[in-house]
Order: C-alpha cells, then structure tokens, then sequence
C-alpha cells in the first residue's frame, strides 16, 4: 500500500501591488523564501504514525504536475494552511476524480469541517495524534469513516507521541527543519490561528523527546539549522533552561517563536544565545499599549508594553536577532499608525522586523467577532489569509488606507537601505560579543 | 599590490575565523554559502573583518552579497575614505 502526503507551503501575496513591492524588498524576500521551503512537520507526524509496512511518498505541491496525471496512491493525506485551501481542495478533486480516496487535515480542516468534506473522503480534526493509526487500519479493512477526530491533549506521550519521519526530507533543499517542542500558548491572543486552536490546553514535549528529534534530524542535513515549530516555546522558563543546556552541546543553530517574558531572566538569555539560538520571533503586535488593549483575554500583551524596548536590547545584545511582529489594522489604529510603527522600529533598535495585517482567520475569535461586527468584507475570503492581505472593514480607517499603508510600511521598513542600516546594527553588536572558536559545528547553519 | 595584500590577509583571516580554507575559493562566490554561515553569522563575520583591517563598510556594501570580492572593495573603499 503506498499513501501519498503532499504539503502545501510558501507566502501568496494576493494583493497585486504589494506582490509587485515585496519581490523587490530584500529583507522581505529572504524570510518568505525561508518560509516557503520550511517542510512540513505535520505530514512528516502523519508519516510517523503509518504502519512501518505502508510505503510513504512525501511531496511537497510544487512537485505535482499541474494538469494532467498525478503519481499514483491507494490513498492521499493533504495538509493546508488557509491560504492554501483552495488549491488543496482542487488536487483533492483532482486525486478523487481519478478514483484515489483523500484525507484532509490541519488547522483550516479543524476550523472548517463541513467545507473541507465536501472535497475529501474523510477528514482528521485537530492533530493526528489518536486518529491516523485508526484511519489507516479503518481504509485497509474497506471501512473508512468521514470523520476522525484526533487528540487535543497527551500528543506528546505514549501511547500517542511518534517521532516525526524526518528520514522523508533526506535529499531535500530545505535550508531550515523544523522540530516541535510545545503546542498551544496560554497567552490566546484574539487573532491567533496557531496550534492552540487544536489543544485543549498547553502541551509541553519532554525535553529528551526533542532532543531525541533533533539528533534524528541532523542526520538528514548538512547544514542543520531548526525552527522549532512553536507557538511560544519558552511559557515555562524551568522547561526552557533543562531544554537549552541540552541541546547546548548539539552545536545547532536555530529558530524560534516566544513572548517578551524571555527577556525577564537573564540566565535564560545566556542558555540562549550559549545553545546557539540566532534569532526569536515576537508579537509585539503594535507600538502603542493602546493597541494592546483587548488582544488576548487578561491584557497580559499590554501590560508587558513598557518593557518591550529593554527587553529587545536585552536579547539583542547577547547576539540574539529579536524579529519583531506588528500588526497594522487593529481596532484602535488610525491612519497615522504606519508612521508610528515605522518610529518605533527605529528607536527600537530590532534586528528584523514582521509586518502583517490583521488576518481574521476563521475559527479565531477574531473572526467569530467580526462576522457578528459584519465587518468581513467577503463571506469566504481564505486565499487572502496570507498575513498581508486585508479582509475586513478596519474601525477607523479604509480599506483602501489600510492598504496603501501597509504598501508605504513595507517600502520604509524593506528596502535596502534599512536593511543595511539593521546590519550595521547587528554588527555593532557582534563587535562587542565574545569571539567563538572557529568549529565545524559553529559555523554550520544557514537561516 | 596592496589589493593583493589585502586579499592574501582577508583569506587568512577568513580561513582562520570559520575553519574552513578559503585560500582557492573563486573571489565571487558568496561567503554565506560557500561557509554554510547563518545570515547573523555572515554579518559577524563582516564585523570581524572591519575590525581586523580598522574600516567601516559603507552601507551600499553591506547590501552587496558578501563575497571576497565585494569585501576587499570595500576594504579598498573605506580604506581610501579613510586615508589622509
């Protein structure tokens, strides 16, 4: 028996003229091009999961002719973002119009169930954790079922945890591999459609599990750099340190998501940059502790506003980029936030920067809010949930205001000029940083 | 000829900071993949050069890739900057 598992990926900028200025923005280039050759770690989860006897073809959607005949499966499991949907439900018909059943899965799946059936002989809601293994003994015996619905908890132990099959991405040109340490965050913003909105609560890997993972995945690479698949990896800081000195001696380099508070304790900081993390991802989300207000249930994002300039330089300065996210369009920006993001990622000093639109991806509260508003501007909009692309009617501002900004944000925050400048800093920075033995292990790497 | 001093030392030096020899590597190839660097790893290694030849790079250098060609013009830009 042979399943086919084929991965949907990369950034579509819908919007015409933000396509146009964001192929041309250096630093824009580069973390869409990191993005869109990340693999998939769900399907390569799923692939864990198969019995050992069943043959498993991982591919990611560019590699499948656009027309004509696809590779032959006896069943096929899809994975999609939102984004991506559409162009998943059309390999799907496509699969089935050629008489090979499809699963369908992910976080668009969960949160639209009745929509992705329509395109797919069974569908598996929430992780596959507690629903693959049955699915594939139910399509062997002729019996498979519509609907399989996985765990949203105990996803990390037995007898439900498997170590993803990084074996499948040997030979492959991902410049990252990703590794999952934790699902969900606490911190439930309003907007987040992450892994939390298939967990019950947060679910934290043993530390031996991930480094376990990470060994196996070094094996298919040269050059190992990781991104842990996070939505926040450091909630617990006493998890956090046993999970840096642990991997301190692996000599990776790597990537990853987390909240301010990584800045509140100065030996985690170290465990940081000592275990060779080079950059961490933040959702700062507005320039303003006004714009915080509301974004997740307890204000906790707002109340952490006044720290956020110390806690970047905090970061920054043991040779850590701080890629700070910000969000335009929220209900309390006006037309003049673009100009105050753009002071504030200058006085910042960030190393990088992530701008977005607010993105009501369904099933969010976000989403949830604005269809009762009646401020979604299409009833079914997700090719446009790509992050930039904006959807619904802002509070104080156009559509069209909100998207010129955006426009005028990227060009003052992506051109090269800025990208120079952001360099200059870091290498001001990495003058005043310990030097490091030249090793194989430190030099390996590229993200 | 002091190009190819410079040159002969920047090798040196890059072979010596990244553990890699570098001393035959064609002057256009770019030093982050050629090293198997990290973007922040190719930027600390900018900075270890403009300390070692006592230079600033000016900014439309650091926006060009950075191979051993670009890096010694602007050794040879700042340099002549900064002369007297």
């Amino acid at each position: 028996m042979r399943i086919g598992l084929i991965a949907m990926s990369g950034v579509r900028v819908r919007n015409p003229e933000l396509a146009a200025l964001g192929v041309t923005l250096p630093q824009f280039v580069d973390r869409g091009r990191v993005i869109a050759s990340l693999p998939s770690l769900g399907l390569l989860t799923v692939a864990a999961l198969t019995p050992a006897d069943v043959e498993i073809g991982y591919r990611e959607i560019d590699e499948l002719p656009p027309e004509g005949d696809l590779e032959p499966f006896d069943l096929v499991g899809i994975s999609s973002f939102s984004a991506q949907i559409d162009e998943a439900y059309t390999l799907a018909d496509r699969y089935r119009a050629a008489g090979v059943p499809v699963v369908l899965g992910g976080i668009h799946v969960t949160m639209m169930p009745d929509e992705a059936a329509r395109h797919a002989d069974s569908i598996v809601l929430n992780g596959a954790e507690g629903a693959w293994p049955r699915l594939v003994e139910d399509f062997r015996a002729g019996r498979l079922k519509p609907r399989y619905d996985g765990k949203r908890s105990e996803v990390f132990e037995p007898p439900f945890y498997a170590k993803p099959r990084f074996d499948l991405l040997k030979g492959r040109p991902y410049n990252r591999i990703t590794v999952q340490t934790s699902r969900g965050c606490p911190l439930n913003c309003e907007f987040c459609a992450a892994s939390l909105r298939i967990t019950s609560r947060f679910q934290q890997k043993p530390v031996e599990r991930v480094v376990d993972e990470i060994r196996a995945a070094m094996t298919v690479t040269d050059n190992p750099f990781f991104e842990l698949a996070d939505d926040n990896t450091f909630i617990n800081k006493k998890w956090g340190k046993r999970f840096l000195e642990a991997i301190r001696p692996l000599g990776i380099k790597w990537f990853t998501e987390t909240d301010i508070s990584v800045a509140d304790d100065d030996a985690l900081l170290d465990l940081l940059a000592e275990s060779g993390c080079r950059q961490v991802l933040i959702g700062l989300e507005s320039p303003s502790a006004e714009g915080l207000e509301g974004i997740d249930p307890h204000n906790w994002k707002r109340k952490r506003h006044d720290r956020y300039l110390a806690a970047i330089d905090s970061i920054q300065s043991r040779g850590i980029s701080v890629n700070g996210c910000f969000i335009v369009g929220l209900d309390s920006d006006t037309p003049d936030i673009f100009t105050q993001v753009k002071e504030y990622v200058d006085k910042s000093g960030l190393l990088e920067v992530q701008i977005t639109v607010l993105t009501p991806f369904p099933g969010t509260p976000l989403y949830h809010r604005l269809h009762r508003e009646g401020r979604l501007l299409d009833e079914r909009y997700w090719d446009r949930c790509t992050l930039f692309d904006v959807t619904y009617q802002p509070r104080n501002m156009t559509v069209e205001e909100l998207e010129a900004g955006l426009r005028w944000l990227f060009a003052e925050i992506y051109n090269t000029g800025e990208f120079a400048r952001r360099k200059r800093l870091y290498m001001e920075i990495a003058k005043r940083l310990p030097r490091k033995e030249a090793t194989a292990m430190n030099r390996t790497g590229s993200g | 000829m002091i190009r190819s001093v410079n040159e002969s030392r920047l090798r040196q030096l890059v072979s010596a900071t990244t553990g890699v020899d570098v001393t035959r590597l064609d002057s256009g190839d770019d030093l982050v993949d050629a090293l198997d660097l990290d973007s922040l790893g190719g930027l600390e290694l900018l900075a270890y050069v403009e300390q070692q030849f006592d230079v600033i790079f000016d900014d439309r250098h650091l926006a060009a890739p950075p191979t051993l060609g670009c890096i010694l013009d602007a050794i040879d830009d700042a340099s002549g900057r900064d002369a007297p």
